[in-house]
């Protein structure tokens, strides 16, 4: 997290542990810029620390490096107020309120921890060394939220400002037509705009619609028995679809589990034209574990040919930003 | 122009895999990602559109460095297909535009490789061709179905290299001129590009000459020192244009110095006039960035030859301040008017910076500048993404952790001297 800090705090003897403290959080890569550049308090209060503020001149200097570099967002300003302001972008705090920010990590509330994390991992291939590196630094944890609505609960229970701008949400969008998210989904994204927690809705119906046909093709040829036919029957009749059908088709439970959806005639138009062959064979799904297959490593390069690229730069390059 | 070319089942990149030559493409990835390969096919298919290769694609071209078609296509079990899909774009000017896809397929039982199909667009003709399977099979043209404005016909074609030519006279009206436009860009290709290979031998302490400049340097840098010592004996601008960035990058002046029939190229530091350097004793990085920016020079007239260089590593030994400087220079040629096509491949963070700046202050537009990543994925199978570069010369996509080693080993390094108790 990028966050810069008014020089005029370093002048008042009495902060001289936040103070370091708050330099020590430039130790877990969060960026921290004393402004105005070149602020004499800064100067004088390094020289005072001896050694040890040369350490924070350098590690000061590296992180101004890093903002040059990822060229991120500020997220909160640390000035001198009485009050914090976690209403305004960026947030202004007091420097208590910016250190409570800055020592928690970033909460990345997902449905269910194990599937989706192995989901996030996957789909994002690209940023996986540096999740790692955030969660060792102790900046992001993947946190388990259960359904939509229990993550909504949580978000509305979540009092802490700091708490509050530190969780990040993702969820899925439920929707069985491009643009048309469920009621609960839209609810959740509502409720987190409202409190100010971040929250990316994934464009798709949910986690598994980011499978692409090939990675299921190939896990119905790993299958054995009965089983084996009716799935690849199904995987390849998922190839054949539009990408917007592939998107918000039911993976669990196929069409027929959509049959008592009470927007099922929303789904039912935006599959219309199929042939029968096909339609039979999506009638059932992949069943509740196909989302497992990330798990089991999915190749990038079938899910770089899979239209995601621009979604999930998007969400990770917003969580690195946060986090 | 040639603006664009896409390659599929090639050595890794089983994938359609396309390359825009922008006036700066550059090509960054990890090490055996498939850069070079994906670099080097501009030398071969250049290679290849000479009158001088013996099959579609030239195996003789030193870009290949001795592999056989077999190993230049994806193998299994990346893919089972013994052929290679190439697209081909060229952008002139509406009458000039073409596009050329050719696949070339191996027929190891005939021990030959042969353009199994072609299609050629240009405004106004569009044709598709097919080689016809039952053909003689040591006969040197063949016979190919070719559709074109409603009409079938076949006829006997002979390839040089990727060059379609009818054979004798045919039924199929215009044919010669409808191949005439991509003939004519097929021939400007085979003497278009300029290859500089990452390993740059040393140049000889003195040369001999004898009156021509060499017509391309060569992949390992041969023939630099030549083209110097021509162009200063004839005092035309490619010596001074040279010798002005040695003088403002590393403080150097380029100078020839003439012993009997023989000429060597010397430096002499800016500070020290007096003191006269053969090339050959100066440092490594100056040495292997002279054949970088000889060939950049050359390229630069509008009306030069080698207009498309294919560079690897072009920072290679330079400390990072030149790096910078190099990073400038590619942005400055650039972003000049009709400016050459530079694609490099190159592990600097320094030159990525310096393109970032460039684009931030608007030294060069972010549409003259394509930045690709290239990965390796699992099975070895390599893709190359074309990271566009936002608003603040961000590449959108790029890898978050590469170039971070060095400020997280700093950061690690100062954390560690905090907590060891030494400051």
């Amino acid at each position: 997290m990028r966050v810069t800090v008014a020089a005029t705090l370093f002048a008042d003897d009495r902060r001289r542990s936040a103070l370091v403290e708050l330099l020590g959080c430039v130790e877990r890569g969060h960026i921290v810029e004393v402004l105005p550049a070149g602020a004499p308090e800064l100067h004088a209060w390094l020289e005072e620390l001896g050694r040890l503020g040369e350490d924070f001149g350098e590690l000061l200097e590296l992180a101004i490096e890093d903002a040059a570099r990822s060229a991120g967002q500020i997220r909160a300003r640390i000035v001198e107020d009485d009050t914090s302001d976690w209403t305004s972008d960026p947030y202004r705090l007091t420097l208590d309120d910016g250190l409570e920010l800055l020592r928690r990590p970033l909460y990345l509330m997902v449905e269910n921890k194990r599937r989706d994390g192995a989901f996030l991992k996957a789909v994002g291939w690209r940023y996986s060394s540096a999740l790692e590196r955030l969660q060792k630094q102790y900046r992001l944890e993947i946190s388990h939220g259960g359904g939509l609505d229990e993550i909504c609960q949580m978000i509305r229970e979540n009092k802490g400002a700091a708490s509050r701008a530190r969780t990040f949400v993702v969820c899925d969008s439920d929707a069985l037509a491009p643009g048309r998210p469920s009621a609960v989904s839209t609810n959740l994204v509502d409720t987190c705009q409202a409190v100010g927690t971040a929250c990316h809705r994934l464009r798709r119906r949910a986690s598994e619609n980011y499978l692409p046909p090939a990675a299921v093709v190939a896990w119905a040829k790993t299958l054995n028995g009965k089983a084996r036919e009716p799935h690849l029957k199904r995987a390849r009749a998922f190839g054949r679809l539009t990408p917007d059908q592939r998107y918000h088709y039911n993976m669990k439970r196929g069409h027929g589990g959509d049959a008592r959806h009470p927007h099922r005639d929303i789904g039912a138009a935006l599959f219309n034209g199929l042939d029968e062959p096909t339609m039979n064979a999506l009638d059932t799904g992949f069943g509740n574990g196909i989302g497992d297959l990330f798990g089991q490593g999915v190749d990038p390069a079938l899910l770089q040919k899979d239209d995601q690229r621009d979604e999930m730069s998007a969400l990770f390059e917003a969580l690195l930003e946060r986090a | 122009m040639l603006t664009s070319v896409t390659v599929r089942n090639y050595r890794s990149f089983v994938d359609p895999t396309q390359l825009l030559l922008r006036p700066l493409t550059l090509v960054f990835g990890e090490n055996n990602s498939g850069k070079s390969a994906l670099l080097r096919l501009l030398p071969l298919l250049a290679d290849s559109a000479s009158d001088r290769s013996r099959g579609p694609l030239d195996l003789s071209s030193p870009s290949v460095r001795g592999a056989s078609f077999a190993e230049l296509h994806s193998r299994p079990p990346l893919s089972s297909r013994p052929e290679i899909d190439f697209d081909l774009s060229w952008e002139g000017g509406n009458a000039n535009d073409l596009e050329y896809r050719l696949t070339v397929r191996s027929f190891p039982e005939l021990r030959r490789n042969l353009v199994r199909s072609f299609h050629i667009s240009t405004p106004g003709i569009s044709l598709d061709a097919e080689l016809v399977p039952d053909f003689e099979p040591s006969a040197e043209s063949l016979p190919y179905r070719i559709k074109r404005n409603g009409g079938e016909e076949e006829r006997l074609l002979r390839f040089s290299g990727l060059t379609p030519h009818p054979a004798g006279q045919g039924h199929l009206d215009n044919l010669r001129v409808e191949f005439r436009l991509l003939h004519d860009l097929l021939a400007l290709l085979s003497d278009g590009v300029q290859w500089l290979g990452s390993v740059r031998s040393l140049p000889d302490r003195e040369v001999a000459f004898w009156g021509e400049s060499p017509s391309q340097i060569s992949p390992e840098g041969g023939g630099t020192v030549e083209a110097l010592v021509a162009d200063q004996l004839r005092q035309r601008r490619l010596f001074p244009a040279v010798s002005e960035w040695f003088e403002r990058v590393l403080g150097l002046r380029l100078d020839v110095e003439a012993r009997s029939e023989r000429f060597a190229v010397v430096l002499s530091p800016l500070s020290e006039p007096t003191l006269r350097v053969n090339l050959l004793d100066t440092g490594e990085g100056i040495t292997q960035v002279l054949p970088v920016v000889v060939a950049i020079e050359r390229a630069r007239p509008a009306d030069a030859g080698r207009r498309l260089l294919a560079l690897e590593q072009p920072e290679l030994h330079l400390h990072p301040t030149a790096q910078r400087s190099l990073g400038d220079y590619l942005c400055d040629v650039a972003s000049a008017p009709d400016p050459p096509r530079l694609v490099v491949e190159t592990h600097s963070e320094n030159v990525l910076l310096s393109v970032q700046l460039a684009v931030v202050e608007k030294r060069i537009p972010r549409e003259s500048v394509a930045i690709y990543w290239i990965s390796s994925h699992a099975k070895g199978r390599s893709s190359a993404e074309l990271l566009p570069l936002d608003e603040l010369a961000r590449p959108r996509g790029w890898p978050p952790d590469v170039f971070r080693e060095r400020l997280e080993q700093s950061r690690e390094l100062v954390s560690s001297r905090i907590r060891s108790g030494n400051s």
